[in-house]
């Protein structure tokens, strides 16, 4: 899913010829923003319950346990990747990037601020750190994981 | 940190994160994003034909820019733009002029 979301991204900023239309950034954009929240997704899911171990209810039921407000304030909090380390900071910086720009394209009427190459750049960057999220040791995910559904008391 | 301070900054750390590709025209505002959380819209313009950046190379800038600010106790999120100033934009859509005189905020 995640590599399609990306391709489609990619199609989108490129299928009008001479001036873009506005709906194809915007849903480019749009779309790049969820193929790396879905990278996360899938990965914090599969850290905790195996997608192939016949289970798909639980696996289902834990990759939707997060939300975009809650990614968003976990990775604000580790701004040098004190807690979580530079490679889930490095990660969470492009999510906080893209989850305003993805606003943006999908809720904001004003003037819409990304050419084409920007936004094809702003693809290329949900498609490195979607890879990074596959490529980071279990260990970092899994602290990753506990920031995200641990409850102070 | 003051607007100008972070544009400083922002030179120094891109200059280093990207080399021969670093932008030197770089203008910065400081606004709230979506969640009224106080962040940073940073527009930084590259040279024309600069070549499409890479993931890796935009991220990186990302990074370096927002561990400079970090280590000088300057929170804020920095939204940068890495613009180029022949890209193609919607008819009847914004102008990199326009965007000069007000970075945009994302």
């Amino acid at each position: 899913m995640i590599d399609d979301f990306l391709r489609i991204a990619e199609e989108l900023a490129r299928r009008d010829s001479g001036a873009p239309q506005y709906a194809s950034l915007r849903r480019a954009v749009s779309t790049a923003y969820y193929a790396l929240f879905h990278a996360i997704l899938e990965r914090f899911a599969a850290s905790l319950i195996s997608p192939d171990g016949g289970d798909a209810e639980s696996y289902s039921l834990v990759y939707r346990t997060l939300d975009h407000a809650t990614l968003k304030r976990v990775f604000e909090q580790d701004a040098s990747g004190a807690v979580l380390g530079a490679g889930v900071a490095k990660i969470g910086n492009v999510f906080l990037h893209l989850q305003t720009a993805r606003i943006m394209a999908d809720y904001d009427p004003s003037e819409f601020p990304f050419g084409i190459s920007q936004v094809l750049e702003l693809v290329g960057q949900a498609r490195e750190s979607s890879q990074a999220m596959r490529d980071l040791p279990r260990g970092e995910v899994l602290r990753l994981a506990a920031r995200l559904i641990a409850k102070r008391r | 940190m003051t607007d100008d301070e972070v544009v400083t900054m922002t030179r120094q750390a891109l200059r280093e994160s990207m080399g021969a590709l670093a932008p030197e025209e770089i203008y910065v505002r400081s606004g709230y994003d979506y969640d009224d959380v106080p962040v940073l819209f940073i527009d930084a313009f590259l040279a024309p034909n600069t070549p499409l950046l890479s993931g890796e190379v935009s991220n990186g800038a990302l990074w370096a820019v927002r561990s400079a600010l970090v280590k000088r106790a300057e929170l804020r999120f920095p939204h940068l733009s890495l613009r180029h100033p022949d890209d193609i934009y919607p008819e009847g859509n914004v102008t990199l002029d326009n965007l000069r005189k007000a970075p945009a905020s994302a």
